[in-house]
């Protein structure tokens, strides 16, 4: 199985090591796409997804095997950036925005502040069990399955239709009413249980407004 | 849209409205004293709504098709309705390590309310965004507690309900992917169209939507998490737990796979009715073994609950012959099963409240110490057995029968797996009443329970006996809600 990847806790080592990565990785990738390009193997969009497809599996896979958790959140980054280019080629631009300021920015940050206000260690963090064969296995066949499915499947044509916000603001308010505002009560409960799992126990005898 | 259209889902919006004046009241009075008649004060007012709509037969669609009223969605709401209420009355003194009595009642109608919009959610977006609701309200009750144990139960439920929404997620965008449309009668049109090339990713897509479903319903192998999170909870969240979100899982099964994936004629009916089948099987077999081990009887009751959802999945199995009768034995048994477990979980609170445990043994001679007490248990545990003249009984034999009834040699075999299982649980189910009965107490001090647990008890008692003797009314409503499916 994939040893973890070696890296050293200075950060200006931790950065050489890793762009040298990157690109020993990247580059082979990007120059073969290149070419195909360039021999007018790929069309332009092609071209487009495969760069992007790259991004969002390198950056997925940098999420998950990188140790430093850090480094973790900005592989996450680089996957949503991918995934808005992938929105983008579908004409979706307003979804490839959402997913660049909520996913891309946003979250990581949140997740990078929490990072800092929990005070964890930012050195690397063991994160293995004794289930991570079984893990790996499950995923092995999972991704299988999808992969088969998906291929053998004959879906509908591809029709790229640009949906201007308007449209997409009457859909999202009118036709998913009802999921948009049961996901507001998601946010309710959510803050309602962090805020009351999180917060300090009054001892008994104690005033609760303390 | 129109008023009509929250009509429709007024019963969830009178409970979400109470869930906010619980909050407010709790933070204007400081008192604990006026948020349960409060809670209680809104359940009755959403019963009354869901039988005022069930009295004028409501029925139809609202929010772009996006929810539905009828008589199934009105089944699971009084259903619901009425396990949320049972907790509340008698889950007081289950609630000691609880501190948030507000945010308790509050976040256990919120629950509710979710669960009654996923029965009544007709479209993959609406019903995802419901399931995740109720999940995100389960974990947060679950994790309530002054002590680790709650807050690893909340964490372990959180985990593994997280995964189970993302394979959930998964399975409904390969079905997206192949009807192009997230409603489920599109779906349904699409999948009856289903051609040998698209095969596999349907079957891929069922499968995966039966893991994340299967989450909510608790079976074997998707039941990790219930011993753990049925012992760690407070008492009261357990109940609702194993009565209210089981409910809700095969309900939100029934849709998906009966409405959704076309019932009993599409060509891949067979192949998910034969998925919980074995699924069934594996959950009845594993679930009663593992029980028979148990010394605390929250860890058995778990266990249990997940051999029953193993027996109520053979209902869903016998959706493979295209008739009614296999949601409608679904639906009868979870309304037996309801009142059965509640009676159950509300006597273990009362007995955990008195002796400060859950250990089997603290039961020893329950009969001479609390009598009422210890008959309404035997009576649930029998019930539980499948012994007549229980409800659980009849129940058994309704959901067995749907699957008999098919014609089918695999699903015969089933029920002999079943009927084999029933006399498995009758081990350790009556083990436990002859504890009861028949053991010397450790302590023979007699014990009265609450006012307000005697009468949930009581009516707990009388609904396994009535729906024992006199089933007619509640096969009635299981059949016509059946019917309102398809």
């Amino acid at each position: 199985m994939l040893r973890r990847l070696p890296l050293p806790a200075q950060i200006d080592r931790t950065i050489t090591l890793g762009g040298l990565l990157a690109s020993v990785v990247a580059a082979p990738y990007i120059v073969v796409l290149g070419v195909l390009f360039a021999t007018g193997e790929l069309s332009a969009p092609e071209f487009v997804f495969w760069l992007n497809a790259g991004l969002v599996v390198g950056g997925a896979l940098a999420a998950v095997l990188l140790r430093h958790i850090v480094h973790a959140a900005l592989g996450l980054v680089g996957a949503s950036l991918g995934v808005a280019g992938i929105f983008l080629l579908l004409a979706s631009e307003f979804l490839a925005l959402v997913q660049v300021l909520v996913y891309g920015g946003g979250v990581t940050i949140l997740l990078l502040f929490g990072l800092m206000m929990t005070r964890a260690t930012d050195g690397p963090i063991v994160t293995d069990g004794a289930q991570k064969p079984f893990a790996f296995g499950a995923g092995i066949v999972l991704a299988g399955l999808f992969v088969g499915a998906m291929l053998d499947a004959e879906w509908d044509a591809l029709n790229v239709t640009v949906v201007g916000f308007r449209e997409l603001g009457i859909r999202l308010y009118r036709d998913f009413g009802i999921p948009f505002e049961v996901a507001s009560l998601v946010l309710l409960v959510a803050l309602i249980g962090a805020i009351t799992i999180a917060r300090r126990e009054p001892a008994p005898g104690e005033d609760d407004s303390k | 849209m129109n008023l009509e259209a929250f009509h429709f889902i007024g019963p969830a919006i009178v409970l979400l409205a109470g869930a906010v004046l619980v909050l407010l009241a709790d933070l204007a009075t400081g008192r604990r004293a006026c948020v349960r008649p409060l809670a209680m004060l809104t359940l009755a007012a959403a019963a009354l709504y869901a039988a005022t709509q069930a009295a004028a037969d409501t029925g139809g669609q609202a929010f772009g098709g996006a929810i539905g009223v009828d008589r199934f969605t009105i089944y699971v709401a009084l259903l619901l309705i009425v396990i949320t209420a049972a907790v509340v009355v008698a889950g007081e003194p289950g609630l000691t390590r609880v501190a948030q009595r507000g945010e308790f009642y509050a976040l256990l109608l919120a629950s509710t309310a979710s669960m009654m919009l996923l029965a009544q959610a007709r479209d993959l977006v609406a019903i995802f965004v419901a399931l995740e609701t109720t999940s995100a309200v389960q974990y947060i009750l679950v994790g309530l507690g002054r002590d680790a144990r709650a807050s690893e139960a909340g964490l372990k439920y959180l985990l593994t309900g997280a995964i189970a929404a993302a394979v959930l997620l998964y399975g409904f965008v390969l079905l997206f992917g192949i009807a192009g449309s997230t409603s489920l009668a599109d779906i349904s049109r699409a999948v009856a169209e289903t051609g040998d090339e698209t095969r596999l990713a349907v079957v891929v897509a069922f499968v995966l939507i039966a893991a994340g479903v299967g989450f909510k319903m608790a079976i074997v192998p998707f039941h990790a998490w219930v011993p753990d999170v049925y012992q760690g909870a407070a008492t009261p969240v357990t109940v609702f737990l194993s009565a209210a979100s089981k409910a809700a899982g095969f309900a939100i099964a029934l849709r998906l796979f009966y409405t959704g994936l076309g019932g009993g004629d599409t060509p891949v009916s067979a192949d998910w009715a034969k998925l919980f089948g074995v699924l069934a099987a594996v959950s009845m077999t594993l679930g009663n073994l593992a029980a028979i081990q148990q010394t605390d009887v929250k860890r058995l009751l778990g266990y249990s609950s997940i051999a029953q959802a193993g027996n109520i999945a053979v209902g869903l199995a016998a959706v493979a012959t295209g008739s009614t009768l296999g949601p409608a034995a679904v639906l009868f048994f979870l309304g037996t099963y309801a009142a059965t477990n509640l009676g159950a979980f509300i006597a273990v609170i009362a007995v955990g409240a008195r002796v400060g445990s859950d250990e089997l043994r603290d039961y020893a001679g329950l009969l001479r110490r609390s009598p009422g007490l210890a008959i309404v248990l035997v009576l649930c545990l029998l019930s539980l057995t499948g012994l007549p003249p229980t409800a659980g009984f009849l129940a058994k034999l309704y959901v067995f029968n749907s699957a008999v009834q098919g014609g089918e040699q695999w699903l015969v075999w089933l029920v002999v797996v079943a009927v084999f299982n029933t006399a498995l649980s009758a081990y350790y189910y009556l083990r436990w009443a002859r504890t009861i009965l028949l053991d010397e107490p450790l302590d023979p001090a007699p014990f009265q329970p609450p006012a307000a647990t005697n009468a949930v008890l009581t009516a707990a008692a009388l609904g396994v006996l009535f729906f024992g003797i006199v089933p007619t009314p509640l096969i009635d409503a299981a059949r016509s809600a059946a019917a309102a499916l398809a």
